[in-house]
């Protein structure tokens, strides 16, 4: 029986490449706007919230679709007979 | 040696250059530029008169730069006016005797009379206009609120002024009384955050001569800080003991009127939420109550829910002989602690746990039923008990207050689920799996992206029990059309590889767009569009598999909001359709649980903060 690995190389660096993408993206636009000019990305529908009363997104898409489900476990998904 | 290691390494290698890269940058955007800036002069706000810096008195100013949209600031130049600007002058001045006045500085240009209304919230006695933002952006100001002390010494061509701390976000009131305290005595104590400026910035500013022109009206009064600020009849009361709350630093909210925001004091918001989705045969209402609870050095956050599912069960009678239908009525509870601590100005660590029981989708109970009525008193079968729980640690990194926040999170999990069940001829009862095992690293990243724009992007990695990794993506947009209009775009795709070279990997992928109108940022309504699709789940139950065809779906929606001082709330309604592809054979048992259905989500959210 083949032994199975819990992560490839090749997942690793697919992992690793994606991470430097999102510090990339962290780091854009942090030097471009000038306080003074921020009114308009601080408005509280420009915000990215986790109160329920300013977010757009259901907690029902994860329970109705596969692949939304965040977690990943079992009930997440749904399926309690998918593995 | 380790920083060899890291980069010969190939796995390493990457990360490493990415975390040295990050470093670089972080370094670079949070430095404190050394501003020469000589004096300003600025108009007084809502007055014919002119500030000039170099013509005030010796002593200590605190410059409190601020924006009525700036959600910490409020409560920062609330703070500074009571507990830094009359505090000191109940004791005439600091333990040197220097005296200390607080200079608030608005710097946004538009919207004068809600600009108005912050001064009035916030009981600033005296406040300069800079709304180009030059005198902010001169002292290096990248974030707001933006603080600054200043030190003032009498010399022979007038006041001569020393920068000795400048600083994105509140440290709160005792750090900058250390501060204002220890100023004109030899060896300074420095508040945590303002030592790196302490030993930076020593920056005089030294004559009149060069003083920035802001304003064409020379000919305005000019009056000492002391005439400007302190009403006679408080300096001559006798001196008083004002209470003083110990406060926290501010980091930049990420939601309005968040608990986070308003960090200086110990604040408490409740969250209530009801909702509810409806198709012809299943019934889902779930409601959840929240409660976060800011400290002096975080927050908790506190989640109960409670839901409950009515299906009205129907077998798919060409391949199901023996089952009958029946109306299942199911609850389930949930509960999750999160706790949050800010060990320096920049980072937040994030602890969370929680657990629920009982069936938490339609799909599984459905399936349950489905199982119940084909083996049950057989042996082997156990009725069905799910519940699970969870623990997660993360961090959050502002990369630089109020433009850039970076943070991980790692989540592991249990679940016990209601199994799934084959009786091959002649064989004894077989059951599946019913522990499963989950963990999972979240990514995210947000960022002002330009003056209009703010993004986020989401990285989930995701390692379930007998299955292969799961990659997942999604990316969100904010754009401002003006004024008041916004358009929110979100983006997702999920990808699981499939270990049996017959099977198609599992792809999901769905887009979301919002248009959202404001009325003076009081009033929102929004439409909602939303669509996704995948190419079916990955199943490998033990001989008929449970897992379902491709899916479509559509989501439509209306939103309306009102957003408060202290109260705000949420209605949406929407209409979401599901599709599924035609059913395989080895599915037709479960024909009447994919078939198409037609929804209605209605959600009701109720926000408080006292």
């Amino acid at each position: 029986m083949r032994k199975k690995q819990i992560f490839s190389i090749r997942q690793l660096q697919v992992f690793f490449r994606l991470l430097i993408l999102t510090a990339i993206g962290a780091g854009w636009g942090c030097s471009t706007v000038n306080v003074a000019e921020q009114r308009l990305v601080s408005k509280s529908n420009m915000v990215f919230s986790d109160s329920p009363v300013f977010s757009d997104t259901s907690n029902y898409h994860s329970l109705l679709e596969p692949g939304t489900a965040g977690s990943g476990g079992g009930q997440a998904s749904g399926c309690t007979s998918c593995k | 040696m380790m920083k060899k290691l890291a980069f010969q390494n190939p796995i390493l290698r990457w990360p490493a250059k990415a975390i040295l890269w990050a470093l670089m940058m972080s370094r670079l955007l949070n430095a404190t530029e050394e501003v020469e800036i000589h004096s300003f002069t600025l108009p007084i706000w809502d007055s014919n008169e002119i500030f000039t810096l170099s013509e005030q008195a010796a002593g200590i100013i605190l410059l409190d730069f601020f924006a009525y949209w700036c959600i910490p600031c409020l409560p920062t130049s609330q703070d500074l006016e009571h507990n830094i600007s009359k505090f000191y002058l109940s004791q005439y001045g600091n333990p040197q005797g220097l005296p200390v006045q607080v200079l608030s500085i608005n710097v946004e240009a538009k919207q004068r009379q809600r600009t108005a209304d912050f001064i009035k919230k916030s009981g600033a006695s005296l406040v300069l206009d800079d709304p180009s933002g030059v005198i902010l952006a001169r002292l290096g100001g990248l974030a707001l609120p933006y603080l600054v002390v200043l030190k003032g010494e009498a010399h022979e061509t007038g006041t001569r002024w020393s920068a000795i701390y400048q600083h994105s976000g509140y440290e709160g009131t005792k750090a900058m009384r250390t501060l204002i305290d220890s100023i004109g005595k030899t060896g300074a104590i420095q508040t945590q955050a303002g030592v790196a400026q302490l030993e930076a910035v020593e920056e005089v500013i030294p004559s009149a001569e060069d003083e920035v022109e802001l304003s064409k009206n020379e000919t305005a009064a000019k009056q000492s800080i002391s005439e400007l600020e302190v009403p006679k009849e408080e300096t001559q009361a006798a001196p008083k003991i004002i209470e003083v709350e110990p406060a926290t630093k501010v980091l930049q909210p990420r939601e309005p009127n968040s608990s986070r925001a308003f960090g200086l004091t110990k604040t408490t918001t409740y969250h209530l939420t009801v909702d509810s989705l409806t198709s012809s045969d299943v019934e889902i209402f779930n409601s959840t109550v929240q409660r976060e609870r800011e400290t002096e050095t975080g927050h908790w956050d506190l989640v109960l829910n409670q839901g409950h599912i009515r299906v009205d069960y129907e077998p798919f009678s060409e391949a199901d002989v023996i089952g009958v239908p029946n109306e299942l009525n199911e609850n389930n509870i949930a509960g999750q602690v999160s706790v949050t601590t800010n060990p320096s100005a920049y980072i937040e660590y994030v602890f969370s746990a929680g657990g629920y029981s009982g069936f938490t989708d339609h799909r599984s109970l459905w399936l349950d039923e489905y199982y119940r009525q084909q083996f049950y008193g057989i042996d082997g079968y156990i009725e069905a008990d799910p519940w699970g729980y969870n623990a997660s640690g993360g961090i959050n990194w502002d990369t630089t207050t109020t433009l850039g926040v970076l943070s991980s999170t790692v989540i592991l999990q249990q679940d016990d689920v209601a199994p799934g069940y084959d009786r091959p001829l002649f064989q004894p009862l077989e059951r599946g799996r019913e522990r499963l095992y989950t963990g999972s690293l979240l990514l995210e990243q947000e960022s002002v992206f330009t003056k209009t724009s703010r993004m986020r992007n989401q990285l989930q990695f995701t390692r379930t029990t007998d299955r292969e990794l799961r990659y997942r993506y999604s990316g969100n947009l904010n754009q401002a059309l003006g004024e008041n209009w916004v358009l929110r775009f979100e983006g997702a795709a999920t990808y699981e590889a499939v270990e049996q070279e017959d099977e198609s990997d599992f792809k999901s992928y769905s887009v979301g767009i919002v248009l959202e109108h404001d009325w003076n940022e009081k009033w929102f309504l929004g439409v909602t569009g939303r669509r996704y699709s995948d190419n079916g789940q990955i199943e490998t139950s033990i001989l008929v598999s449970s897992g379902p065809p491709p899916l479509e779906t559509d989501h439509l929606g209306v939103t309306l909001r009102h957003q408060g001082d202290n109260h705000s709330w949420m209605f949406s309604l929407a209409s979401y359709r599901t599709n599924f592809d035609e059913i395989d054979s080895p599915i037709r048992p479960f024909g009447n649980l994919y078939q198409d259905r037609d929804w209605v989500l209605a959600t009701a959210s109720y926000k408080y903060v006292f």
